[in-house]
């Protein structure tokens, strides 16, 4: 999909992330494909990831989280509307499950 | 109260033989009781009953779940509750009631899923002492790393 002026850049909150990301991205490489297209494009728009896409509740109301497999693969991230970034905060499998 | 609903059109089961295609146009637009000897039996809208086992599912569910956060007791409807801090159950809980009371209204329980599933997403990431604390420290910008293609 080509870059549109108003589509949001995804960056990691961190270096520390990277490890994490990368080993996703080596581990489901199209669901992570599927996943920085929809972070690029409409982060926020449950629509666009059927089931996939938790809007966070309470203290964690600013947080959302993208199921990339029904298991226990994970992406937490925030957005900064303003900047249009898309601020990955935790990537990998579910450090308790 | 609920019972006039099947109140308006009854019909025996010979008249119903007699005059099916009549009887059957309007089961369709609402419901029609079949007098069948002493039993009774009703004809209606498939969608109609679905709608109503649908609401009543959550209703039901909905009501089991306040009175065991009503009476103090853990949740047996939805055991991932107990993860969440006092005041986010007391706002799960309040949310719940309404986002019921909408759905009843529109018929659409759609957003009443989508809620009980950001809560026990929510509730599975308090489970997580060091996975809460990261997603609640700010970031800042001069860490950043872009991702790239």
């Amino acid at each position: 999909m080509s870059k549109s002026k108003t589509s949001y850049k995804i960056v990691l909150e961190s270096s520390g992330i990277q490890k994490d990301w990368s080993a996703l991205e080596e581990e489901f490489p199209e669901r992570m494909e599927e996943l920085k297209d929809f972070l690029k494009n409409n982060p926020a728009d449950r629509r666009k990831a059927l089931g996939k896409l938790k809007k966070l509740k309470g203290r964690f109301q600013t947080i959302l989280q993208y199921d990339v497999t029904t298991n226990d693969a994970r992406v937490w991230y925030q957005i900064e509307k303003k900047e249009r970034n898309v601020i990955i905060k935790y990537a990998g499998h579910h450090p308790n499950w | 109260m609920i019972n006039t609903m099947f109140a308006d059109d009854i019909v025996s089961a010979t008249d119903l033989r007699n005059n099916q295609r009549e009887w059957l146009e309007k089961a369709y637009r609402k419901p029609v009781t079949v007098n069948y000897g002493r039993r009774q039996l009703a004809i209606m809208n498939r969608d109609q009953v679905s709608k109503l086992y649908i609401a009543l599912y959550y209703t039901e569910l909905v009501l089991r779940a306040c009175q065991e956060f009503r009476e103090n007791k853990e949740s047996s409807v939805f055991p991932w509750v107990e993860n969440l801090q006092d005041n986010e159950k007391i706002k799960f809980y309040t949310e719940l009631a309404n986002c019921t009371l909408k759905a009843s209204v529109a018929g659409n329980w759609d957003k009443l899923e989508i809620l009980i599933e950001d809560w026990k997403a929510t509730a599975e990431v308090e489970q997580d002492p060091e996975l809460a604390r990261v997603l609640l420290a700010k970031g800042d910008p001069s860490q950043y790393v872009e991702v790239k293609d």
